[in-house]
C-alpha cells in the first residue's frame, strides 16, 4: 500500500515551476530514491511532502489523510516526517544525546533515544557536540535524530554529497541496513544515479519538474522509458538502427525491435552490453582496443571500429587482451531498448550517451 | 561588526595553541594597550590620592548602591529593549516577504549616526509632556503627555532607539549566515515555528546578541549626553556631578573605578556566557525560505516604519525645523565648513590609528592564544565604557605633565579617540582575523615570504573588509564624541561636536541643528557603504 | 617563529620609526601653523562662545593682544585646570559661577589680583583672598507666564512655592548649576533641616522638572508650565527671539529668594595680559556689554542694569555671603536634593 500518495503536485518560486504537476505513490517499508540531474525538482518534490513548501496545486496524503490540498495545509510539525538534511542540520549548541531528545514529546520517552543511539552504534558519543564529530557521524545521528520521534516516514535530502567516496559507499551500506530493521518508509533524493540504483528498492526518476520514471533499480536501468531517462542512468551509447515490424536493424546485427514504431530508430547499449571477439571470430564489427579505463574490478575499453566510430565496452579485468589488439565487437544476446530517432537526419552509426 | 563574544569563539575555532609565542606582535600590542590602559592608571592614582580609608569611604555610601541598581536598571532595559528591536527588524527583513525589505535593513541600521545628546534632545523636544506631539494633538483634547520622555522611560527610549543598530548589525549578519535547514530539523521534529525559534534560531543568534549587547550595554555606562537630558541618575551622571558640583577628583575616580570593575563583572560574564556557545560553521545550503507576512505585513510595517520614522524621521525633522528658522533668521553658517573639516581629519585619523594598532593586539590574541593577550584585549573595552570626561582628564594628566609638546594637539586628540573606541576596532578586526584560516598564512611563509610580507600580502587584504567595517564605526564615533574633544582639542580647534554643543548648551537650537545635519550628511555614506551594505550582501561572515 | 636574529625585525623597526616619525610631525605641524604674536592670552572659558566671543574680539583689536580661547563646561574646566597644575598653558579662567573659582582658589592655582581690579566691584563680589573677581551678576527669579497666572498670585518666598494652590504648576531644573547653587546657598543661610523641609515640600508639590533653565523659560512661554525657578536673563533672550512671547520675570521678595549669582574671572598665570584682560572685563565698556548683550547684572557701581531689568536690591548686595562657604555646602546640598527626590 502507498504510504504518501501525491497527485498532480504544482510548486512554483514566483514565475519558476519546480514540479509542473508530479503524481508518485510512495511504497511502505521500502526506500525510494528519487534521481535526476540538479533543477529536476527532486528537492522542492521532498519538501512538499515535509511541509516546507507550499504547493500552488494538487494533494499530498500521507497514510491516507491529506495534508496539502485545496483549502488544506498541515505544518510539518504535525506531519510525523523526519528529515535528514545534506549536512545533517544538527543543532550545534547542543549535545548529541540533546539532539536526539528534541524530537521527543514525552520525557518518559528517553529509552527512544538510547534505542535510535544504539540502532546507529553511537551509544559511546551521547556527550559530543556535533563539531567534535566526524561527517559520517554527524549523518548517523541526524538520521537517529530523525527516528527517535517514530516518523511516519523519513526523507533524506542528499544525505551523503558532502562526505568522501570511501565513507559514503559504506554509509549508504550502513542507512539502508538502519532503516530496514527499523521498517521505515524512506524517500532519498540524490543526483547521484549511482547512490539511487544501489541503495533503493524504488527509483524515481525526475526531469524538468516532472516523473519521467518509476520503478526497480534493475527495471530503470535496463529499460528506461525514455532517452532521457536512459541518458541520466548509466553510460553506454546508441546505436542507430531501422525498425521493420518486430526487428531492429543496426551495424552490429539484428534485435527484437520490442514494439518500437516502424521507422529510423535508436538502440541503448550498455558497455556492459557488448563482449570482445578476437579478430577472427565470426560476426560482429571489426575494430581495435584503442584506450583502456581500469577500475580494479573491471574495466572500460574504447573500441574505434575500422570505420572510426568508438564503442565503450565493460569487462571483468580477468581476461586481459592488451591494449591495441585488433577485435570483433558483438552484441550480448539479450533484449535491448529501442526508441524513435527524434532527430534522424545525419545521425552517426553510433552516438555516446 | 562583531561583538566581543563572536570574535572570541572564532578566535577558539581558529586559533592555534601551543604555538611558541613569537613577541614580534607583542610588542606593538603591549605599547597599544599600555595607552588604552592609561585612564585605568589615572583613575588608580587619583582615586587612592587619600588612602584607602578615603576610599572606600567614597564608594561604600548607599548612594553609590543605588547607582549601581540605577545604572544596571538602565543598562539591563536598554540591552532587553536593544535586542527585541534588533531581532524584530532582523527577522523581518531576512527572513520574511517584507514590502521594501531592503530599504528597511538600511534605515534600521542609520540611527547609529545620531550623537545620543542630539538624538534626546529631540527626543524631549518631540515627545515631551508639552512637546511637538502634544502640540499636534492639542485639538484633540490632549492636555499633556504622560512624562514618558524623562527619567527610566525617556533614558531608555533614547538610548534603546539609538544603539540598537549595534545588536541589529552583528545579528543580521547572523541570521543570513545561518542554514536554513536548522529551523526545517526542528519543524520536522515536531517543533512549531515559535519552538523552532527559541530553541534552535535564537542559540545561534546568542554570539551575535551577547557581543552587540556588551557594546550596548558598554555604551549606556559611558553615556553623559542622554542620561543628562532625560535626566536620569546614572554613575557617568554622578561622575559629572562629582566634578561639576563638588570639585572632587577623588571621589569622581573613586565612583569611576566602580563603574570599571561593573564593566570588568560584564566582560567576564560575556565571556563565560559565549565561551558555552558553539555556532554553527555551516554556510547555508541555499537561501532561508521567506515567510510571507499576509495580513501580518501591516503591523510589520508600522513597526518598521514607526521606528524609522522616531529614530530618523523624527531627528530629521525636528533639526530641519530649527536648522531652517535658523536660517530664516540668518544664523551664520560660517564655520560649518571648517567645522566639518576638523571633525573629518580628526576622525578620520583616529579610525586609521585604531585599524592599525587593532592589528597586533588581533594577532597577538588570535593567532597564538596567548592568555596575557586576550585578558589584556578585554581590558581595552574599558575604555569605552568609561565616561569622556575621565579619559579626557586621565590624558591631561599624563600629558599636561610629561609630555607638554604633545597636549592640546592633534595627536593627543586622536589618541583620545583611539583609547575610546579601540574595542570597536578591535572586535571587528579580531571576527575577521579568526575567520581567515592560518593556512593561507601558512601556506605564504612555505612559499618563501617572512612574517611582515605575509602579513601585507595575505593577512591584511583578507581581513581589509572587517577592519574597514570597524574603522568606519571608530570614524562614526569619533565624528560624534563630545566631553574629550572639548578639553584636548587644540585651542580654537572647532568640530562639528563642539559647534552643537556650543549652540545647544545656550538653547540656540537653530544654530545648533546645522552643524547636526552636517554631522548626519557626512557619517551616514560611509556607515551605509562600509558597514551596512557588506552586511546585506553577506560579505561580512558575522 | 624565528629567532631574535630574523631579519624580518628591519623592516618592523623602520616601519615603527616611521610612524613615531609621522606622529611627532602632527605636532610640529600644529606649532608652525600657530607663530607667536607679541602678546597673546590664552582663556579657558566656561562662557558660551555666543555670551562673550564678541567682548574678546572687542579687547584683542582694542589692546592689540591675541586672545587664544577654549570653550568648554566651566566644571570641566575648572577640572582640567586642576589635572594640568602649574603646567596649565591657561592664563585667564572666565567661569559660570563662584564654586568653581572657590575651589580653584583653594588649589591654589589663582594669581593674586591687583587691588585697582579688585576695587572695582564691591568687596561681596571678589574672593576674599583676592585672587577672582565676579564679572557679572545673575539674579534667581520666578519666571512667569502672565496668560496663565497674576503676578500678585506668584509665591513670595521659597518656601510659598511648597503650596498646595501651585501643586504641579511650575517648573525646576533640579540638576543643573544655578539652581544647586541657589540651594547651597539657602542651607548656609538657613541650615541643613531647612533645606530638607524646603526640597520636600517642593517635591511634594510634585514640580515639573527639565534639564535646564532655558527648557524652563521655553515651557513658561509655551504654557507648560504656569512659572518657574530661573536665572533672570534667559527670559531676555527669549524675549530677543520673539518680543511678544508671553514671559516676565518676577523678583521674590524674600531675600534667600533672590539670590545673586556670580560669574568671575581668575589669572593662573603670571602673563600680565591676563590681567589687562580681567581689568577689561570689569572696565565700563566690558560692563556695559554684559548688561546690553546677555542681560545680566554689571557689578561695577554706576553701569546701568539692562533696560527693563529691576536694579539689584539692597538685600541682594548685602546680603551675599562668601562664596567660597557656598562651595562648602554644595556638596550636602546635592546629596539632599538627591534624597529629597527632586532628581527624579
Amino acid at each position: 500500500m502507498a504510504l504518501v500518495e501525491i497527485r498532480d503536485l504544482v510548486v512554483a518560486y514566483g514565475d519558476h515551476a519546480a514540479l509542473k504537476g508530479v503524481d508518485l505513490d510512495v511504497a511502505a517499508h521500502k526506500l525510494t530514491a528519487v534521481v535526476g540531474p540538479s533543477g529536476c525538482g527532486k528537492t522542492s518534490l521532498l519538501r512538499a511532502i515535509a511541509g516546507f513548501e507550499v504547493p500552488r496545486a494538487g494533494t499530498v496524503r500521507i497514510a491516507g489523510r491529506p495534508v496539502a490540498g485545496p483549502g488544506i495545509w498541515v505544518p510539518p510539525e504535525e506531519r510525523r516526517v523526519g528529515m535528514v538534511f545534506q549536512q545533517g542540520a544538527l543543532f550545534p549548541h547542543l549535545t548529541v544525546w540533546q539532539n536526539l531528545c528534541y524530537g521527543l514529546r514525552r520525557r518518559q520517552d528517553v529509552e527512544r533515544v538510547e534505542r535510535a543511539l544504539a540502532l546507529v552504534g553511537l551509544a559511546g558519543l551521547r556527550q559530543r557536540y556535533p563539531d567534535e564529530l566526524s561527517g559520517g557521524e554527524q549523518q548517523r545521528v541526524a538520521l537517529a535524530r530523525a527516528l527517535v520521534p517514530s516518523p511516519r516516514l523519513i526523507l533524506l535530502d542528499e544525505p551523503f554529497a558532502s562526505l568522501d567516496a570511501g565513507l559514503r559507499q559504506h554509509l549508504r551500506a550502513e542507512v539502508r541496513a538502519i532503516l530496514e530493521r527499523a521498517r521505515m518508509t524512506a524517500v532519498l533524493v540524490t543526483h547521484d544515479q549511482e547512490e539511487a540504483l544501489s541503495v533503493a528498492d524504488e527509483v524515481v526518476v525526475m526531469g524538468q519538474g516532472r516523473v519521467l520514471q518509476v520503478g526497480s533499480p534493475d527495471a530503470v536501468y535496463r529499460h528506461p522509458a525514455s532517452l532521457a531517462v536512459a541518458a541520466f542512468l548509466g553510460d553506454g551509447q546508441l546505436i542507430a538502427c531501422e525498425v521493420e515490424g518486430h526487428r531492429a536493424r543496426s551495424s552490429l546485427g539484428t534485435v527484437p525491435s520490442n514494439g518500437a514504431r516502424p521507422g529510423p530508430g535508436l538502440l541503448l547499449v550498455r558497455p556492459e552490453d557488448l563482449v570482445l571477439a578476437p579478430a577472427d571470430a565470426p560476426g560482429g564489427l571489426p575494430g581495435h582496443i584503442a584506450r583502456r579505463t581500469f577500475y580494479g574490478h573491471d574495466l572500460i575499453d574504447e573500441v574505434v571500429l575500422d570505420d572510426g566510430a568508438a564503442l565503450q565496452v565493460r569487462r571483468l579485468s580477468a581476461d586481459p587482451q592488451p591494449v591495441g589488439s585488433a577485435v570483433r565487437v558483438q552484441l550480448r544476446d539479450k533484449p535491448f531498448p529501442v526508441y524513435p530517432d527524434p532527430q534522424p537526419a545525419g545521425r552517426p552509426a553510433v552516438t555516446a550517451l | 561588526m562583531t561583538g566581543g563574544g563572536v570574535a572570541s569563539i572564532a578566535g577558539r575555532l581558529a586559533g592555534r595553541r601551543g604555538r611558541s609565542a613569537p613577541p614580534l606582535w607583542a610588542i606593538p600590542a603591549l605599547a597599544t594597550v599600555a595607552l588604552v590602559l592609561l585612564p585605568l592608571i589615572y583613575l588608580v592614582l587619583r582615586a587612592a590620592q587619600n588612602g584607602w580609608r578615603a576610599y572606600l569611604g567614597a564608594i561604600w555610601t548607599p548612594l553609590v548602591g543605588a547607582l549601581v541598581l540605577r545604572t544596571v536598571a538602565l543598562a539591563a532595559g536598554v540591552v532587553a529593549l536593544a535586542v527585541l528591536l534588533a531581532l524584530a527588524v532582523a527577522w523581518l527583513v531576512a527572513r520574511t516577504d517584507l514590502p521594501g525589505r531592503r530599504l528597511w535593513a538600511v534605515l534600521g541600521a542609520l540611527p547609529l549616526v545620531l550623537p545620543s545628546y542630539v538624538a534626546a534632545l529631540v527626543l524631549v523636544t518631540a515627545l515631551g509632556p508639552r512637546g511637538h506631539l502634544q502640540q499636534l494633538l492639542e485639538p484633540l483634547g490632549v492636555e499633556r503627555l504622560p512624562a514618558l520622555a524623562y527619567g527610566y522611560p525617556g533614558a531608555l527610549l533614547a538610548l534603546a532607539l539609538f544603539t540598537f543598530p549595534y545588536v541589529y548589525l552583528p545579528v543580521l549578519a547572523a541570521l543570513r549566515d545561518l542554514d536554513p535547514a536548522l529551523e526545517e530539523s526542528a519543524r520536522a521534529l515536531g517543533a512549531g515555528p515559535w519552538r523552532s525559534f527559541f530553541t534552535v534560531v535564537l542559540p545561534q543568534l546568542k554570539p551575535a546578541l551577547y557581543g552587540g549587547g556588551l557594546i550596548v550595554a558598554l555604551y549606556v555606562f559611558s553615556d553623559f549626553g542622554a542620561v543628562s537630558i532625560t535626566r536620569y541618575n546614572t554613575f557617568t551622571l554622578a561622575i559629572y556631578n562629582a566634578y561639576r558640583g563638588l570639585f572632587d577628583r577623588t571621589t569622581a575616580a573613586a565612583l569611576a573605578t566602580v563603574l570599571v570593575l561593573l564593566t570588568v563583572v560584564l566582560i567576564a560574564a560575556e565571556g563565560r556566557l559565549a565561551a558555552g556557545l558553539r555556532p554553527s560553521r555551516q554556510r547555508p545550503s541555499r537561501p532561508a525560505p521567506r515567510l510571507a507576512l499576509g495580513a501580518w505585513r501591516w503591523p510589520a510595517l508600522v513597526l518598521v516604519g514607526g521606528l524609522a520614522l522616531v529614530t530618523l524621521g523624527l531627528p530629521l525633522a525636528v533639526l530641519g525645523f530649527w536648522g531652517v528658522r535658523g536660517l530664516l533668521r540668518g544664523d551664520a553658517v560660517a564655520g560649518l565648513l571648517a567645522a566639518a573639516g576638523n571633525s573629518l581629519v580628526a576622525a578620520l585619523v583616529a579610525a586609521l590609528a585604531a585599524v592599525v594598532l587593532s592589528l597586533p593586539i588581533a594577532i597577538w590574541s588570535v593567532r597564538y592564544r596567548s592568555r596575557l593577550a586576550v585578558f589584556v584585549e578585554r581590558l581595552s573595552y574599558a575604555g569605552f565604557a568609561l565616561p569622556g570626561l575621565v579619559i579626557a582628564l586621565a590624558l591631561v594628566f599624563f600629558a599636561a605633565r610629561r609630555l607638554p609638546a604633545l597636549y592640546q594637539t592633534l595627536p593627543l586628540l586622536v589618541l583620545a579617540y583611539v583609547i575610546r573606541f579601540l574595542p570597536e576596532a578591535l572586535s571587528a578586526t579580531r571576527g575577521a582575523l579568526a575567520q581567515v584560516t592560518p593556512a593561507f598564512e601558512e601556506a605564504a611563509r612555505g612559499l618563501g615570504r617572512r612574517p611582515l610580507a605575509v602579513l601585507r600580502t595575505v593577512t591584511v587584504p583578507l581581513v581589509l573588509p572587517g577592519m574597514v567595517a570597524g574603522g568606519s564605526l571608530v570614524f562614526l564615533t569619533a565624528m560624534k564624541e563630545l566631553p574629550a574633544t572639548l578639553l584636548l582639542r587644540p585651542i580654537g580647534f572647532e568640530t562639528l561636536a563642539t559647534e552643537i554643543w556650543s549652540y545647544a548648551s545656550e538653547a540656540i537650537y537653530g544654530q545648533a541643528a546645522l552643524p547636526a545635519l552636517v554631522l548626519l550628511a557626512v557619517t551616514a555614506p560611509p556607515l551605509y557603504l562600509l558597514t551596512i551594505r557588506p552586511v546585506l550582501a553577506g560579505r561580512n561572515g558575522g | 617563529m624565528k629567532n631574535r636574529k630574523d631579519p624580518h625585525r628591519s623592516p618592523l623597526r623602520l616601519q615603527l620609526a616611521l610612524v613615531a616619525a609621522a606622529l611627532s610631525f602632527l605636532p610640529l605641524i600644529a606649532a608652525c601653523s600657530a607663530p607667536e604674536p607679541e602678546a597673546s592670552v590664552v582663556v579657558y572659558s566656561g562662557r558660551n562662545k555666543s555670551l562673550i566671543g564678541p567682548l574678546l574680539e572687542r579687547f584683542e583689536s582694542e589692546k592689540g593682544i591675541r586672545t587664544e580661547v577654549r570653550y568648554g563646561g566651566t566644571a570641566e574646566l575648572a577640572a582640567t585646570l586642576l589635572e594640568e597644575g602649574t603646567a596649565t598653558p591657561c592664563d585667564v579662567f572666565i567661569a559660570q559661577d563662584a564654586a568653581s573659582l572657590g575651589e580653584l582658589s583653594k588649589a591654589g592655582m589663582l594669581k593674586p589680583l591687583p587691588a585697582a581690579v579688585l576695587g572695582r566691584v564691591a568687596p561681596a563680589f571678589a574672593s576674599p583672598q583676592g585672587d577672582w573677581v565676579g564679572i557679572s551678576g545673575r539674579a534667581r527669579v520666578v519666571v512667569y507666564n502672565p496668560e496663565r497666572i497674576a503676578e500678585e498670585e506668584l509665591p513670595k518666598s521659597l518656601e510659598e512655592v511648597g503650596d498646595p494652590r501651585y501643586r504641579g504648576r511650575f517648573g525646576v531644573a533640579p540638576a543643573n548649576a544655578s539652581f544647586q547653587a541657589h540651594m547651597a546657598y539657602y542651607r548656609a543661610v538657613k541650615g541643613a533641616d531647612a533645606l530638607a523641609a524646603l526640597l520636600d515640600a517642593m517635591v511634594a508639590n510634585e514640580p515639573q522638572r527639565y534639564p535646564k533653565n532655558s527648557a524652563i523659560v521655553e515651557a513658561v512661554i509655551r504654557g507648560e508650565v504656569d512659572f518657574g525657578l530661573v536665572n533672570h536673563y534667559y527670559l531676555w533672550r527669549a524675549l530677543a527671539e520673539d518680543p511678544a512671547a508671553p514671559g516676565r520675570n518676577f523678583t521674590m521678595p524674600d531675600p534667600t529668594a533672590a539670590f545673586l549669582n556670580l560669574a568671575g574671572a581668575g589669572v593662573t598665570s603670571s602673563n600680565e595680559a591676563a590681567v589687562q584682560l580681567v581689568e577689561y572685563l570689569l572696565a565700563d565698556d566690558g560692563q556695559r556689554y554684559f548688561a546690553q548683550r546677555t542681560y545680566e547684572y554689571p557689578l561695577v557701581a554706576g553701569i546701568e542694569p539692562p533696560v527693563d531689568l529691576a536694579p539689584l536690591t539692597p538685600e541682594q548686595l548685602e546680603n551675599q555671603i562668601d562664596f567660597a562657604r557656598i562651595a562648602e555646602e554644595l556638596e550636602p546640598t546635592l546629596e539632599a536634593i538627591a534624597a529629597s527626590g527632586l532628581l527624579q
